[in-house]
């Protein structure tokens, strides 16, 4: 099951002889404004709390011709070094938003950050300059997206796909990068590597083509590794052997994950943390197991119950959440849930339950939430 | 990748097979007759029908199309009914002023409209974004004749910086050639550059929309590579494509061009053919200009297969 508890220094998996070594923080290099960044970042590795990343108030606006849609409002977390944070919930309800803003990646127009910090490394990524911030893409901290089949570029091999970002963030030559991707590749599954490497994405299945997009982020061994739904799109068995080679570089290289699904199987098993997001909002969060056992937030025990669990006997029927997604233009006063909710009571109508505390380390924003209990529904009122 | 090539050169068969019908019909649909004009006024009905029967206008349709098509294939383009000049040494001494004009005009629209393109959807939706649009909204919809006619007005009536009317070959005075197609080359080039920036800007939007250029985004890639590695790549495909249509409006601004500016070329002789319904050069003109573009269709499509490796099989 999952990596166990939260570990700021994970033990490095006893080296297979597939993987590789990770990378040094930086080659030589003769380009002194990169060399100058760097030194100033590693200077400030870690801010003084000593996370990895810390999140504080994040609001990400799209103004659109029907009006603003607040996709994320006010979404604080932090994340520590070589720790896996899954963030789930169903689909609009501002993952990717999420992810995004952290990469600073959200198109403007329509999408703005409007609030909040995002401090990696002890730096505010808000804040910095766009070329320090293209330093930190696809080195420091890096992406892969859902879809496989349109994420790659379709008219260039993935071998320059590959020494594009070696080139760029690690100053290799291209001798030195094309011997490095086919390492990259190798290292990520694909068989005969040194043949494919000049291959073209559509010449690979699904799965091939995600396990370059992982060789690819681990390229510049970054220090957090973003995954949004990134085996959604596959089929169950690829999915699982995709996860577990993220699983074992991200261990080797010591790089933080935040693992985003609809799957709360998926997290369960990997993560160390959860954050539950509804509507924009983190409406639950804490350890994995934790979560998973003894969820606080309807919508959390909703979405448990909407997927396949071990504990429960296989002939229990999945139940999904009734009701939709509300529109996030158009919010209701109150909890964003109550439509959706079995324990709601009148209070939920007016105000909405702010993220407090329920064990240590364990949150949730729901005024019953000392009633919730996993396997009880309504019926417990 | 070789049989789809094939493939594509074989299908150019039915293509042409058609053309010829089309261009058969609309010669001979078309109402007015070469015997009525070649006769004149006073001319009686007996003449009309004596003047029929040496064309062979009194034939059966179906049979004056199959003999068409037989002396077409060996090569014989027929001659104009009225002065008896053949086709071949009509096109042969109007080829190069047409060559000249569209060529300059062809490229000076990829030259404007490919980069303006790009600009435009580069910089969707701001203030350049909205000159160039305006710019080819313009190109597309003000008539070439009317500003042909501005043109002259302007530049060669006003100005005096250039000859009104006419043509001299490069072969003759170089400055000569150059003064005398200036103004129809820029006149070519706007319409054909309009048609290029829509169709650039439009496929490099839809490009910008796709997931690979997120990806690349994400790598951390400055906006030069992105947009010159990845996008303007997967962007040469529809690009390419606005080649096809540039023949096309090349072909018909010919047409229009050398008449404003009676520059005697194989446009401004499909201008005053068809007005005397001279049908042989009619229908031989017609098939080679679709036959023309026919082709730069056939090597564009064939250009894909090169660029793209999804179709490269
Ligand atoms: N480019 C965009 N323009 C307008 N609205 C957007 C855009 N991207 C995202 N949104 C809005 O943000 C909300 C959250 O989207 P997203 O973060 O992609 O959800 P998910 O949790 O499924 O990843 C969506 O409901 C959508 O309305
Ligand atoms: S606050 Fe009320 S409506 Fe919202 S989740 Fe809790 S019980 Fe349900
Ligand atoms: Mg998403």
């Amino acid at each position: 099951m999952g990596r166990g508890k939260p570990h700021p220094n994970r033990q490095q998996l006893p080296h297979s002889p597939r993987l590789l070594e990770p990378l040094p923080e930086k080659p030589d290099t003769h380009d002194h404004t990169q060399q100058h960044n760097r030194t100033h970042m590693v200077s400030t590795l870690q801010s003084d709390s000593g996370h990895l990343l810390e999140v504080h108030d994040l609001q990400t606006h799209f103004t659109t011709s029907d009006g603003v849609v607040k996709a994320v409002d006010g979404v604080s977390f932090h994340l520590d070094q070589g720790e896996v944070l899954g963030l789930v919930g169903e689909s609009g309800c501002g993952k990717s938003v999420s992810a995004l803003s952290i990469m600073r990646l959200i198109p403007n127009p329509p999408g703005e950050i409007v609030e909040g910090k995002v401090i990696f490394e002890g730096q505010d990524l808000l804040k910095v300059s766009e070329a320090q911030m293209r330093q930190v893409r696809g080195s420091r901290i890096s992406m892969i997206f859902q879809e496989p089949m349109t994420s790659l570029t379709p008219v260039l091999s993935i071998g320059r796909q590959l020494r594009e970002s070696l080139e760029l963030h690690l100053n290799m030559t291209r001798q030195q990068a094309e011997g490095r991707a086919v390492e990259l590749l190798d290292m990520v599954g694909i068989p005969d590597a040194a043949r494919r490497v000049t291959d073209y994405p559509h010449q690979l299945s699904g799965g091939q083509r995600q396990r370059v997009m992982i060789a690819i982020a681990m390229s510049c061994t970054p220090k957090l590794l973003i995954a949004d739904e990134a085996t959604t799109a596959l089929d169950v068995t690829i999915q699982a052997q995709i996860l577990e080679l993220m699983k074992d570089l991200t261990q080797q290289f010591g790089t933080a994950v935040i693992i985003i699904t609809h799957n709360l199987g998926v997290v369960a098993r990997y993560a160390d943390r959860v954050n539950v997001m509804y509507a924009g909002k983190i409406r639950e969060t804490g350890r994995a197991d934790e979560i998973y056992e003894n969820p606080k937030h309807p919508y959390t025990v909703g979405l448990l119950s909407s997927v396949p669990r071990l504990d429960v006997p296989a002939d229990q029927k999945l139940e999904p959440i009734r009701g939709d997604v509300p529109n996030l233009m158009d919010l209701p006063e109150g909890c964003t849930f109550r439509d959706r909710c079995d324990w709601a009571v009148d209070r939920c109508a007016e105000d909405d339950p702010p993220l407090e505390e329920v064990t240590p380390g364990h949150s949730a924003a729901c005024w019953e939430k000392h009633r919730v209990r996993a396997h009880a529904k309504a019926a417990a009122k | 990748m070789t049989a789809y090539i094939i493939k594509r050169v074989l299908a150019v068969i039915p293509i042409l097979i058609f053309v010829g019908v089309v261009t058969f019909s609309l010669v001979h649909i078309a109402p007015g007759d070469a015997a009525n004009i070649m006769a004149g006024d006073y001319a009686g009905p007996d003449d009309v029908k004596l003047i029929r029967k040496e064309l062979g206008l009194d034939k059966p349709v179906m049979q004056q199309f199959v003999e068409w098509v037989g002396r077409t294939i060996r090569g014989d383009l027929g001659s104009s009914i009225f002065s008896g000049i053949s086709v071949i040494d009509l096109v042969r001494t109007r080829i190069g002023a047409t060559l000249s004009l569209t060529i300059t005009g062809g490229i000076l629209a990829v030259l404007l409209g490919i980069p303006l393109g790009v600009i435009a959807a580069w910089k969707a939706g701001s203030f350049i974004d909205r000159f160039v649009q305006i710019w080819a909204a313009a190109g597309i919809s003000i008539p070439g004749f009317w500003l042909g006619f501005i043109m002259i007005w302007a530049f060669s009536v006003n100005l005096r910086w250039f000859p009104v009317i006419g043509y001299v070959p490069p072969t003759e005075s170089i400055t000569d050639w150059i003064r005398h197609i200036t103004l129809p080359t820029i006149l070519l080039g706007i319409n054909g550059s309009a048609i290029i920036v829509r169709m650039t800007r439009a496929a490099l939007l839809e490009v910008f929309r796709e997931d690979y250029i997120r990806t690349a985004r994400s790598k951390g890639l400055a906006e030069s590579a992105i947009l010159f590695r990845h996008a303007l790549r997967s962007g040469a495909i529809p690009i390419i494509t606005v080649i096809g249509f540039l023949a096309a409006a090349l072909i018909t601004g010919t047409v229009v061009t050398e008449t404003v500016f009676t520059i005697p070329g194989l446009g401004r002789l499909v201008a005053e053919t068809v007005q005397t319904r001279d049908f042989p050069i009619v229908q031989s003109l017609l098939m080679l200009l679709a036959t023309v573009y026919v082709f730069v269709n056939l090597i564009v499509d064939i250009s894909y297969v090169v660029l793209d490796p999804r179709v490269r099989l």
